[in-house]
């Protein structure tokens, strides 16, 4: 009980006031799997979503999911980014908020996180270390595993990962050192994505790690969903919203080889076909085009209708 | 003493004697189609000649197996009796209705198989097999039904209709008939459809009638057509285009099981039609211990 209340201090701080550069800058280099929410707080749709998220979270036995529900409940945010990396050994995570500048509590948050070396000090399994002035708190108990259990307050982000070693990559990325804006394959994805986004997502499978687990998934489904896994460097998404019900979204797959663009292409084909014929029957009007720039397929589409389906899914 | 034996020889001699002129007697032959049943969902036929190349190479690759587990089956005259037993033709049906799926239970099936004179020495065993209740020997047929006696058989304008689906396509090993008159293929897919909530047919209820013929090219390599025919023209626009889907489907569904498949969509007149191909079938055999 009382390491909840800890970990609940330490996730209301998520809405302190914060400025400063868009968080994608403060995610490492090495990140696998990245992603991006923009206007959090100015597009009403991102809110219904996050309420939809919050319940999901709480409808789980897991006191780490349902403080961020309740973080999710009581604050809102401007921007949220995060990554992971699958290295062979250990799970890196990492989750970046950053709160709207003034709402409610803020008074609170500040009283907060002018106390939270006190807050901490009274579990043992707390530990506190300083990455030049920045103080990073982790719980010993939980640096193995990919549960937020390290962070870092900072005057213009907060950062929640799976260890302390990742608060201080993260750290050192807000610097420009190493971050993953300076990788050509998060460049090629952004370079190509929808312009004025909502959302924006990639994964990097030059080391061929996603095409492992999705081949892993299709030998459990029996089912090929990607002919072309082999052959893909990296896999991008980005979406606005056009209206209450209407979104717009652009799926990029990033070729390896010229000659296997083809191959590529059914497959994003094949894609946009299940998406509408997985959804025809439940109202969501799902139109997709596919074309080709150079190495890269896109995957155009518009869905209408799109928030019973997204309720029906996290539900 | 010696009396005895001669009698005795003379007495085996005249029945060996009787055996085989009853054996060779001429059968009464039954059109195997007038067993089936009517309304089914789909006919099929296979009909298999075991001297051709494919169905020969199979039949090798399957009794090599049996013989390496079983090294008593490693001798001629076992494989010659095996194979003199292997039916030519197979004729069947499956029954579908959505009252089988609302009392749970699997599709009725009808099989017949047409075993010439053999039928005769399965007659006499006949009475000592218990264990496959539901068969039939009617003279030159074998019939095997999960339907009651007095289920409707196939309506002879049916029967002329489904002689001349099946019947022309003599150069393939299989074959698969699926009329749509009583809509019970579209019934079938609607309801995949509701259960997987999942658009897989839409144009299901356009579809006259499907088509599935295939051939054993060799032991490795099966390949045939697969021909959705619409009842109008104008419905090939919808059938192709989820013909092409079902295709792409197929081929990953296979390919998910370790099988080759490449098939390829054209349309002519009120039909749709996949040429398929499927290739590295050892990966299946193998399968069999």
């Amino acid at each position: 009980m009382r390491r909840l209340l800890i970990v609940a201090m330490v996730m209301v701080c998520l809405a302190l006031p914060v400025r400063g550069a868009g968080l994608a800058g403060y995610l490492p280099a090495n990140m696998d799997v990245t992603y991006q929410l923009l206007h959090v707080d100015s597009q009403p749709a991102w809110q219904e979503i996050l309420n939809l998220y919050r319940d999901k979270l709480a409808n789980q036995n897991d006191p780490n999911m349902l403080l961020l529900s309740y973080i999710f409940k009581q604050f809102k945010f401007r921007e949220i980014a995060g990554g992971y990396n699958r290295a062979a050994q250990q799970n890196n995570n990492v989750l970046l908020v950053q709160p709207q500048l003034s709402g409610p509590g803020e008074q609170f948050n500040r009283f907060l996180i002018d106390n939270l070396g006190s807050f901490v000090a009274i579990d043992q399994n707390w530990h506190q270390t300083a990455e030049g002035e920045a103080k990073i708190y982790f719980d010993i108990r939980g640096e193995a595993n990919e549960k937020l259990t390290s962070f870092n307050v900072a005057n213009d982000q907060v950062i929640l990962a799976s260890n302390s070693a990742l608060v201080k990559k993260c750290l050192a990325a807000g610097e420009k050192q190493a971050n993953i804006e300076s990788q050509s394959w998060y460049k090629a994805l952004r370079d190509k994505a929808l312009a004025n986004y909502d959302g924006v997502g990639g994964i990097n499978n030059r080391n061929r790690n996603f095409t492992a687990e999705l081949k892993k998934w299709e030998k459990n489904n029996n089912l090929v969903v990607l002919m072309s896994s082999d052959w893909i460097d990296a896999l991008g998404l980005s979406f606005r919203f056009l209206s209450d019900d209407r979104i717009q979204g652009r799926l990029l797959f990033q070729c390896s080889e010229p000659g296997k663009v083809a191959l590529v292409k059914s497959d994003a084909e094949f894609l946009g076909e299940v998406a509408k014929r997985r959804y025809s029957a439940s109202q969501l009007g799902i139109k997709s085009k596919v074309t080709v720039n150079g190495n890269v397929v896109i995957l155009d589409f518009e869905a209408v209708n799109w928030r019973p389906i997204l309720e029906k899914e996290l539900n | 003493m010696k009396n005895f034996f001669g009698i005795l020889s003379k007495i085996i001699l005249v029945l060996v004697v009787a055996a085989l002129v009853w054996y060779n007697l001429p059968q009464t032959q039954d059109d195997p189609f007038s067993y089936l049943p009517d309304k089914a969902l789909g006919y099929g036929q296979v009909k298999v000649n075991w001297s051709d190349k494919g169905p020969q190479e199979l039949f090798n690759v399957f009794w090599q197996k049996m013989a390496a587990a079983n090294p008593q089956l490693n001798n001629g005259l076992a494989r010659h009796l095996a194979l003199a037993w292997l039916p030519q033709e197979i004729t069947a049906a499956v029954l579908y209705d959505r009252q089988y799926e609302l009392r749970k239970q699997s599709p009725g099936l009808v099989t017949v198989i047409k075993l010439d004179k053999k039928t005769r020495l399965l007659k006499l065993v006949k009475p000592w097999i218990k264990v496959m209740s539901g068969w039939e020997i009617e003279n030159n047929l074998v019939i095997i039904s999960d339907q009651p006696d007095n289920a409707p058989r196939i309506r002879p304008e049916e029967l002329i209709t489904l002689k001349n689906m099946l019947l022309p396509q003599r150069n393939a090993d299989l074959n698969f008939f699926f009329p749509n008159r009583d809509h019970q293929l579209t019934a079938l897919v609607k309801s995949f459809e509701e259960k997987n909530k999942f658009s897989l047919f839409p144009s299901i209820s356009m579809v006259d009638y499907l088509e599935i013929d295939g051939k054993l090219a060799d032991a490795n390599r099966f390949q045939g057509k697969i021909t959705f025919v619409g009842k109008h023209i104008s419905d090939v626009d919808n059938i192709g285009m989820d013909t092409i889907f079902l295709n792409s489907l197929l081929q990953r569904f296979l390919l998910g099981n370790d099988l080759d498949y490449t098939g390829e969509v054209s349309s002519l007149a009120n039909y749709v039609e996949i040429n398929y191909r499927l290739v590295n079938l050892n990966k299946i055999w193998d399968r069999f211990k």
